[in-house]
């Protein structure tokens, strides 16, 4: 059997040792020891005696028969994990088995993943804080398990033992070494950041593993946490390409899961004795790569095949998604600036209207670029985001209602910028100089960001589940879309002359546009407090009064202690911002009576009901989303064919980070919401909705089921 | 909605045979069986010494059973009966059962066909045919890794469903009642006219016993 040689020899050395004391010491308390066959078990608790309140380890540990095995929690291709019920007094609580790293063990082709020679399961027990100092704790367990050499015998054990309890933590002398050889052999956390894929019948784990030598790596697996993800008896290939240490495996026979969760170990000759190191891999997101047809095409008919689209097309989608943002409530105010700009140069030369319409473009392709960077950044890192993300983190989200609300102050003329390169006080809208115009470039693509437009969900979608460098190329074709019009504004000489005479209505506009910008940070703290508690909405609220006082002082102008007060009053609002923090749980958008929240199980559910279920993936700063919930998903046609079509409505709040929506949209190749799908009960595939809705729409998709 | 135009069909035509090739060429590691698409055909030699091919059944529904009698998890599901009970309402719809032995010479289970169909009979099952399949020729074909192991196959001979017996995987009589049974439920919903809910499922038990 393989399984022998895979234990360490340290290892084997121990356990020998530990079956010498074993035998020597006799049993502390009744039934604290099972002998079958083929295992000799022994619950064994680590401290001697315990504080109520506390919690203490308790470890089944296994003596297995030489060339048998028990079984890890995903046992692999046959056999049966070990499994502890415990009764335990009232109010305590246990948590779950401590897995150690398991073994590869193959039999006439099939591969098991288990234990040989011996095995500790710990798990963490918590007496309660009640419970009287003095008195015993009771411990009851009965554990099941298979062990199998060829054949399998189903065992179990029935362990009774008492804990004592006391003013203090007493440790059980006897077994303290027996626990740290089982923490041993624990999986720790990857030192190496990881991230996974999925590509037809093959995933990829990828580590960031810089400075290793490859030729010192040996015996890489890895062990997925369930039945179904990974092929066990499909051979796993290391490769080493500094710094990235890749590991291939073959998929299992369930649909590609949104995440990988499991163990990596692998073996690192370090001139001695190989030591085996055993890694946790936790919910590592599964990002489908080229061509993304092939991941869906196997899955149960539950998912539509993506239309894979070639490179030109990625960008010409982007470069339309781009334009039609120009027309988003989101962009408007700030295009309304741009628009006044052009109106007070329409006296100006060509080439400086040009270099202004230039510099803008460079503002919305460097703002681009930057989200472009972060973005991929956090997704190499493993994180589970889409477009949008940066709208999911509160910090973010009340800066960005700062920065809006001080525009809008600016346009009110409560103060004018003094910059140094233009010399004279000047409102950043009238601002001749090429910063104003990159400001406001930068500032139309921050906030273009929640209006993913129906062209852009398509292309973006797709661009993001590719290479970093086509991902890029399609964000910055976006940015181009957006600046494009302006750009041509500011090229074409005939415009100069349809454009109203520049005169003293135009500081009334000016300060008109004020409102759409105070209206847009009023969203944002409604966004806000979605995402945190009334304290961070509190907090943003009074940054933002400090933000207010620190610019009025500032517009008065005057001396150094002004200024060093001004200062003051926006590190403090800065301070402000930067203490939200995101709350727990669930956001609370989902209000609809006819809908409930989505949640993968939830879902997987009411499909093997064979009910038919309409997805809507929303969030709070998705304003497309929030027309159509209004327009489309707020109508009595919707909700009484909702209830003729029988169809359960799900729906999910992408507001905050939420791997599982991540995960969904992603399947179908969508980087952001709003997301609507249709299911139907039969294997028809579903059917997704156009981003824009009309009751019409939906109402026509219900009746069809 | 995205416009489609030549090149995106085109495109789809190219990535949807690059992954039926990829897929192809895959599936010969872990057996050839996948829902969806047509079972492997197979020939095979019964307990009472006549020749079979899955082909003759075409137009009934098949439900393929691996099965290995000293196996505890086998055991499991005749000794408490459930395994007659889901044969017996299976074959009286006109359900052809086969119950195949993959077990190699010497190992766990093994039989000639006597004693095959003396335990059948004893056990009181009802398959329509038991296969003797002592090479592990047609277990190795379909993937089958565990006894019992399930696989459903349609009139039409495509493969519906693979996997356990029911939902909960443990040696335990007294979990046979809270379990969901797939392979009833599967054929109710074919019968039905329905998809099944749970094409693919964790098929768990004992490891067949292949020549190694």
């Amino acid at each position: 059997m393989v399984n022998a040689v895979n234990r360490l020899s340290a290892w084997r050395i121990f356990c020998g040792f530990m079956a010498a004391c074993v035998l020597a010491v006799p049993a502390a308390s009744a039934n604290d020891r099972v002998s079958t066959d083929n295992v000799t078990a022994r619950l064994v608790v680590e401290a001697g005696q315990v504080v109520p309140g506390d919690t203490v380890a308790v470890m089944l540990h296994q003596t297995i028969r030489e060339h048998w095995h028990t079984y890890w929690k995903n046992p692999g291709d046959s056999g049966q994990e070990t499994a502890i019920e415990w009764t335990l007094p009232d109010n305590a609580d246990v948590g779950p088995i401590q897995w150690m790293a398991p073994d590869r063990i193959e039999f006439a082709g099939l591969v098991n993943h288990g234990y040989s020679d011996q095995v500790g399961l710990i798990s963490d027990i918590t007496v309660p804080a009640d419970w009287p100092a003095g008195t015993d704790f009771p411990v009851q367990a009965e554990a099941t398990w298979l062990v199998c050499e060829k054949v399998c015998i189903p065992e179990s054990g029935r362990f009774e033992i008492s804990i004592p309890t006391g003013g203090e933590t007493l440790p059980n002398s006897g077994d303290a070494d027996l626990f740290a050889a089982v923490r041993q052999g624990l999986p720790v956390e990857s030192p190496w950041p990881y991230t996974a894929a999925v590509q037809g019948d093959v995933v990829t784990l990828a580590f960031q593993a810089p400075g290793l030598e490859a030729d010192r790596l040996s015996d890489a697996h890895f062990f997925a946490d369930a039945w179904g993800i990974v092929e066990p008896a499909a051979e796993q290939t290391l490769q080493y390409d500094a710094p990235v240490l890749r590991l291939t495996m073959r998929r299992g026979e369930l649909p590609v899961p949104a995440a990988l969760s499991g163990v990596l170990t692998l073996r690192e000759d370090t001139g001695g004795e190989p030591s085996r190191l055993a890694f946790v891999i936790d919910r590592a997101t599964l990002t489908a790569t080229t061509p993304a047809a092939t991941a869906m095409a196997v899955q149960a008919p539950a998912a539509a095949p993506a239309t894979p689209m070639a490179l030109p097309m990625i960008l010409a989608f982007a470069f339309l998604g781009g334009l039609l943002l120009n027309l988003m409530p989101c962009v408007f105010p700030v295009l309304a600036i741009k628009a006044l700009g052009l109106v007070s140069h329409a006296g100006d030369s060509r080439a400086a209207r040009l270099w202004g319409g230039l510099a803008y473009t460079g503002g919305v392709l460097c703002a681009f670029a930057l989200l472009g960077a972060a973005f991929l950044m956090l997704r190499s890192g493993g994180a589970a985001i889409g477009w949008g993300f940066q709208l999911q983190d509160p910090v973010v989200v009340a800066l960005l209602a700062y920065v809006l609300f001080a525009v809008g102050l600016n346009l009110a003329g409560v103060f004018e910028v003094a910059g140094s390169w233009t010399g004279m006080g000047q409102s950043i809208a009238g601002r001749s100089g090429t910063a104003g115009s990159f400001f406001t470039g930068v500032l139309a693509a921050v906030v273009a960001a929640p209006c993913t437009a129906p062209f852009m969900a398509a292309a973006l979608g797709f661009a993001f589940t590719q290479s970093g460098p086509v991902a890029m190329a399609a964000i910055l074709m976006l940015g181009a879309g957006l600046a494009a019009p302006y750009l041509l504004l500011t090229a074409v000489p005939a415009v100069a002359r349809i454009l109203p005479k520049p005169g003293a209505w135009m500081n009334t506009f000016k300060q008109v546009l004020a409102f759409p910008m105070f209206a847009s940070a009023a969203w944002l703290i409604w966004v806000l407090a979605q995402q945190a508690d009334p304290d961070a909405v509190f907090a943003a609220l009074l940054g933002m009064t400090a933000l207010a006082f620190a610019l009025w002082l500032y517009g008065k102008g005057g001396g150094v202690v002004r200024h060093a007060l001004a200062l003051a009053s926006i590190a403090g609002a800065l301070w402000l911002g930067a203490t939200i923090q995101p709350a727990d749980g669930p956001a609370a958008l989902v209000q609809s009576s006819e809908g409930e929240r989505f949640s993968q199980a939830r879902f997987d559910t009411l499909r093997a009901e064979g009910r038919p279920v309409l997805v809507n993936m929303t969030a709070a700063w998705c304003i497309t989303c929030k027309v159509n919930e209004r327009v489309a998903l707020a109508s009595d046609e919707f909700r009484n064919a909702l209830r003729n079509s029988g169809a359960a409505y799900l729906i999910g709040d992408w507001t905050r980070q939420d791997p599982e929506i991540t995960a969904l949209l992603r399947r179908y190749d969508r980087a952001g919401v709003p997301l609507y799908v249709l299911f139907y009960p039969d294997e028809r595939p579903p059917q997704v909705l156009p981003q824009l809705l009309t009751a019409s729409i939906v109402v026509d998709a219900l009746q069809g089921i | 909605m995205r416009p489609v135009n030549r090149r995106t069909l085109l495109g789809v035509a190219i990535a949807a045979s690059a992954a039926l090739a990829f897929a192809g060429g895959a599936a010969q590691a872990a057996g050839d069986a996948k829902v969806g698409k047509p079972a492997p055909g197979f020939t095979g030699t019964t307990a009472t010494g006549k020749p079979i091919a899955l082909d003759a059944y075409r137009g009934k529904t098949v439900v393929l059973e691996w099965t290995n009698h000293e196996c505890p998890y086998v055991r499991k599901h005749y000794g408490a009966d459930n395994m007659q009970k889901t044969q017996k309402s299976a074959v009286d719809k006109g359900v052809v059962w086969l119950s195949v032995i993959s077990s190699a010479p010497g190992e766990e289970g093994h039989v000639d066909g006597a004693e095959a169909l003396k335990i059948a009979k004893e056990r009181g099952a009802h398959p329509t045919e038991i296969i003797l399949d002592p090479e592990g020729t047609i277990g190795q074909t379909y993937g089958a890794r565990t006894t019992p192991h399930m696989y459903i196959i349609d009139p039409d001979g495509v493969l519906k469903y693979m996997g356990g017996i029911d939902s909960i995987a443990s040696s335990r009589k007294s979990d046979i009642e809270k379990a969901t049974n797939y392979v009833t439920v599967a054929l109710n919903e074919m019968a039905a006219g329905k998809p099944v809910s749970n094409p693919v499922t964790r098929a768990y038990g004992c490891s067949v016993k292949y020549a190694w």
